[in-house]
């Protein structure tokens, strides 16, 4: 198979127009310019000639909830769904990811196995749908981030474990490393959406957050924190994770440590505006949303911080829950024009810069020799104009695996900038 | 979800149409859908025109029928080798991945209406509800979820020392613990109570030959089950077994395969709906040593294939409903469902009465009579398009390729031309 076009390879390298990928079976064999496509190449091939359109590598998403329902208030869903009926919806927002052009994602915290679930079931072939790297539950503190509900009630298909303690959290990290996640998810701090809690208190201790790093390191298994609060961004940092989610409230230490472990940054900066922009609409209580307008300087300030330093961004939405499943481009769109990142810049961030954070580098997020053919065909240039990736309808091609993905035209629209669809 | 004729009513002309309720096939004949719904059948030459903005597909050497339904599905099933694979070797939500993607199948395969009669935890109920959102595709769901079953009966399937979270068995031993099931599965949201009145080859207490549940357990699940509308589906194997479910007055007999005229009287008598699902003696004695089952359980279900069919005769000759369930899922896979129809036909029915086994009778075990099951105006637009003559050769529809076209509640699922 041969895709000519413009070529963006996701190394951040600029786009080089009148080129080719070229790939036999799920891997990419060649990539270069058009003039090198000599005749004896293309013998044999199937060739797409996209000259008109851009040629680049899957997107990836570094911060996912497959489970997410198109609402707020989680928790009144997680005590009205079933874990059954939750996996299916999981399984059907993998495969919305895929057709929003999504050919990999990290999901950073699940109910029960559910992202386990849908990761393999998507390996085999069972279904169709974005690759995903799996964690489980978030491990977090009593009364921290996902913890959502009052001592008095319990529900085992929380989206938290609530841990205390280096003994507890060790037991916690080992039941999930048995579980087959594919990385840890800690809740450092709080949130603003915590319900016994908020984005700048610490929830997990340095000690718990150590224990947790060093027992997922040992099985080879990478660990991301959800940190907020200036403290815990140093602590988690400290206590060896892999990257850094939302990042808030960074100080000048917290920068240096980022530096000094060559931790990964994903801003999220789709939490601040999907508050902003429909907060109220999908039943935030205003005290959170006013905690989120009070965030949003210092947030974009840690970003500004991180970029200029050089820290590695990596792009994640954390869409799901107002914005919609699959809108998660939303995410480069917001980086460009709130983060101050150039579009080139954003979109390595979704890729091979994402595919380093998520411990996929040298397999995805790139159109080089030897990687995994995961390509995506758009009509436009997201160089030029980032916010053409929402519009499923310019998709014209989708690889994963060097497998075509048949695009579904019921699927194929851009997404409401509204809030359209009900609970 | 996936439906692509976007609500334009539909005009289906087939070779031949076979309307489910076991009359003579209409040759060249056509069904006209629109809103969902069945408007008019019968004979092209005398059809109305299509109305405006409608689709006409002509299918000249096919036959057209009900959508096929299925009263004895598991489609959480996976090729489980053993009675723990099925309770306990998957995650619950894998296991819910596996039923969808089972669900997407069968209705490809032909059955726009199943009922699923035994599955762990909320799954059939999960699916059920997925498919009537939109979330994913599938047929119409009819879900008994867990199957109530005796301590060491038929569906309390792992060791004594063992626990499981999500397990396919809720068991109750007595009347109170029976009707306390029957209302846990009516809180979970089911359409239908399963219960066993015997156990299997491989059960730990009750084998095929046993009774396990007794008339008053069961008699106390179909009182709490008629109570909330729910009909009572009961599998049993054992003489013992099946005359305590009779007694008892369940809705369907799920397996009954050792049926004597005591057995055949009460099922007139009560109207009670065989399903005998006799494909499973074959998915062991033909499919099974293929798939490493092993020779003992092979060797007990074809000790029990004589009585097996010989109740099936029985019934028939004496006119019980007979109602096509497959059991699929361990041995032929989920998807084969249509190998049922083969083996009625291979043991006493005829082409015509197996087609009408898996429609029209099936709908009445199922509960959905009123709607759906036959080619008729006002019901539900589902049928199916298969090539060539089921009635010359049933065994056409368990090949995918020649399952041409599905329509469910008028909307479109598949269609190669």
């Amino acid at each position: 198979m041969i895709i000519a076009g413009q070529l963006i390879d996701g190394t951040g390298a600029d786009p080089v127009s009148d080129a080719f990928v070229e790939f036999e079976g799920p891997t990419i064999v060649a990539v270069g310019p058009l003039s090198q496509l000599t005749a004896t190449r293309r013998e044999g091939a199937r060739v797409l000639d996209h000259h008109d359109s851009t040629v680049m590598p899957g997107l990836i998403d570094c911060h996912v909830h497959l489970v997410y329902p198109r609402y707020y208030r989680g928790q009144d869903l997680r005590i009205k769904h079933s874990i059954e009926y939750t996996a299916l919806k999981a399984a059907r927002n993998a495969a919305i990811l895929l057709q929003s052009g999504y050919t990999t994602v990290r999901d950073m915290g699940t109910q029960g196995h559910c992202a386990i679930a849908v990761r393999d079931a998507v390996e085999t072939g069972l279904i169709q749908g974005a690759k995903v790297v799996a964690s489980g539950s978030i491990v977090t503190a009593i009364g921290g981030l996902g913890d959502p509900y009052p001592s008095w009630v319990s529900n085992r298909n929380s989206s938290a474990v609530t841990i205390s303690g280096r003994d507890d959290i060790q037991r916690v990290v080992r039941e999930q490393l048995k579980s087959g996640v594919d990385f840890i998810k800690l809740g450092a701090s709080g949130g603003e959406a915590s319900a016994f809690s908020n984005s700048w208190l610490p929830a997990l201790t340095f000690e718990e957050m150590e224990v947790a790093c060093s027992t997922a390191h040992r099985h080879r298994r990478r660990v991301a924190a959800h940190a907020q609060a200036t403290e815990s961004i140093k602590e988690a940092l400290r206590a060896g994770v892999d990257t850094i989610e939302h990042g808030t409230f960074l100080d000048e230490e917290g920068l240096e440590l980022f530096k000094s472990h060559g931790a990964f940054l994903v801003p999220t900066l789709c939490t601040i505006y999907s508050f902003l922009e429909l907060g109220y609409q999908t039943g935030a209580p205003a005290d959170v949303v006013k905690e989120l307008e009070d965030n949003e300087r210092p947030w974009i300030e840690s970003l500004r911080m991180c970029r200029e330093a050089g820290v590695r961004i990596a792009a994640g939405g954390d869409v799901g829950n107002r914005y919609p499943q699959g809108s998660n481009a939303r995410e480069l769109e917001h980086l460009v024009t709130k983060g101050g990142l150039r579009p080139l810049e954003a979109l390595t961030a979704a890729t091979g810069t994402a595919a380093d954070a998520i411990g996929l580098q040298g397999q995805v997020g790139r159109l080089e020799g030897a990687y995994l053919a995961d390509v995506l065909v758009i009509d436009g240039d997201p160089a030029t104009d980032i916010s053409v990736l929402q519009d499923r309808r310019r998709f014209r091609a989708l690889f994963q695996n060097g497998i075509e993905v048949r695009i579904d035209p019921q699927l194929a629209e851009t997404f409401p900038r509204t809030l359209q669809t009900t609970l | 979800m996936a439906a692509n004729n976007n609500g334009r009513p539909l005009v289906v002309r087939a070779g031949s149409v076979i309307d489910g309720t076991g009359s003579e096939p209409i040759r060249d004949g056509t069904v006209m859908i629109a809103d969902g719904s069945i408007g008019w059948v019968g004979a092209t030459h005398s059809a109305p025109a299509p109305p405006p903005g409608a689709e006409v597909i002509d299918f000249p050497n096919a036959t057209l029928m009900p959508g096929l339904i299925d009263a004895h599905t598991h489609i959480m099933y996976d090729r489980y080798a053993s009675s723990f694979e099925i309770d306990a070797k998957d995650s619950i939500e894998r296991a819910t991945i596996n039923a969808i993607a089972n669900a997407k199948k069968l209705l490809l395969a032909g059955f726009t209406t199943i009922r699923d009669v035994g599955c762990r935890g909320a799954i059939a109920v999960s699916v059920r509800n997925g498919v009537n959102d939109g979330s994913v595709m599938g047929p119409r769901i009819k879900a008994a979820g867990r199957i109530i079953t005796s301590t060491g009966g038929l569906a309390d399937f792992l060791s004594p020392w063992l626990t499981n979270r999500y397990s396919m068995g809720l068991v109750a031993d007595g009347v109170d613990q029976v009707r306390k099931a029957v209302r846990t599965q009516v809180k979970e949201g089911v359409d239908v109570i399963k219960l066993e009145a015997s156990g299997h080859a491989i059960s730990r207490a009750g084998g095929m030959s046993m009774a396990t549940m007794s008339e008053r357990e069961i008699r106390a699940a179909v009182e709490e089950a008629h109570k909330y509308g729910k009909q009572v589906a009961v599998h049993a194997q054992s003489r013992a077994g099946i005359l305590n479910a009779l007694r008892a007055g369940v809705d369907t007999l799920e397996h009954g395969s050792d049926l004597d005229e005591a057995c055949i009287e009460l099922l007139l008598e009560k109207d009670i709906t065989l399903v005998p699902t006799i494909s499973n003696v074959y998915s062991y004695t033909e499919a099974g040593a293929a798939l490493g089952v092993s020779q003992s359980i092979i060797a007990e279900v074809a000790k029990s294939e004589a009585s097996w069919v010989r109740s099936l005769s029985l019934a028939h000759e004496a006119g019980v409903r007979i109602a096509a369930g497959s059991d699929v899922g361990n041995r032929y896979p989920n998807g084969q469902n249509a190998v049922e129809l083969e083996m009625l036909v291979r043991n006493a029915l005829s082409p015509m009465e197996a087609i009408v086994a898996a429609t029209q009778t099936a709908a009445h075990a199922v509960g959905v009579v009123d709607l759906t099951g036959t080619l008729a105006p006002g019901k539900a637009g589902d049928l199916i398009v298969v090539a060539g003559d089921p009635l010359t050769d049933i065994r056409v529809l368990q090949d995918n390729s020649k399952v041409l076209f599905v329509a469910k509640e008028g909307a479109v699922y598949k269609r190669t031309q």
